[in-house]
């Protein structure tokens, strides 16, 4: 899992079916300091997250399916958890 | 998923069995800021309706085979939707700022700032003169103006 930032919605609508009354959002990866990366992800929403959150994102398949019940879904990315607080201690 | 621009088509006629029907598409991957990165890929299309420009999201790997109507068919990118706008929004700290501290139970505001605020004690003497805390709203005159009363000094007013 890793920590990212919502900072856009993707409007589609032509679309896999899967996707069809779930939101889109534009998360940027973040490293566990709060540093951006190059990396983001479109995921799912599943938590009712908002534009600037910061967000939990798994990036991987089985989960992601199990996290929206659906077992044959083309979805690797979704956002699991709003955060509200990290710690890191060196 | 990532972003992508489609910039291109491809056919193959001989190909492995499972990909019969499947239409190509070359796609650029791009960053957070719509800019190319990395090689071009070809993906399957499973939108159908993907052209040529067109800004859409891909998935890669196992996703990709399940995108197809027949899934688990050998491809490793899809083609999932067709973006018909990105809203970006504005950057906020990292991480987000707290909510501001609740105010302690008694303060003046708690509750609404709609309540009209009372006026310091104007006695000189008083130990609190000027300040408000300890003012309460004492009755109205005939005229209907409101008086205080400061629970320091005891000094009633009018305001």
């Amino acid at each position: 899992m890793y920590i990212g930032r919502v900072i856009g919605t993707v409007v589609a609508t032509i679309k896999h079916p899967v996707f069809e009354g779930r939101k889109l959002l534009l998360v940027e990866r973040l490293t566990p300091e709060g540093q951006e990366t190059d990396r983001y992800d479109i995921a799912v929403d599943t938590v009712q997250s908002g534009n600037g959150d910061l967000v939990l994102v798994i990036d991987e398949g089985n989960s992601a399916r199990q996290v929206i019940h659906q077992e044959e879904a083309p979805i690797r990315a979704v956002i699991v958890g709003v955060i509200d607080q990290v710690d890191i201690r060196p | 998923m990532q972003l992508a621009r489609i910039i291109g088509t491809l056919v193959a006629t001989r190909k492995v069995e499972g990909l019969e029907g499947v239409k190509f598409l070359i796609a650029q991957p791009l960053d957070k800021q719509r800019r190319p990165k990395g090689d071009p890929v070809i993906a399957a299309d499973a939108t159908a309706q993907a052209g040529y420009g067109e800004l859409v999201f891909i998935i890669g790997i196992r996703e990709a085979a399940l995108a197809l109507p027949t899934p688990f068919v050998p491809v490793d990118h899809a083609v999932v939707g067709i973006v018909d706008r990105v809203d970006m929004v504005e950057r906020l700290p990292f991480p987000s700022p707290p909510a501001p501290p609740l105010p302690k139970l008694g303060e003046r505001g708690m509750g609404g700032e709609g309540l009209p605020s009372v006026p310091g004690c104007p006695n000189p003497r008083c130990p609190d003169a000027g300040k408000a805390a300890q003012v309460i709203r004492y009755g109205r005159t005939r005229n209907g103006l409101q008086r205080y009363l400061c629970k320091t000094c005891h000094k009633s007013f009018s305001g």
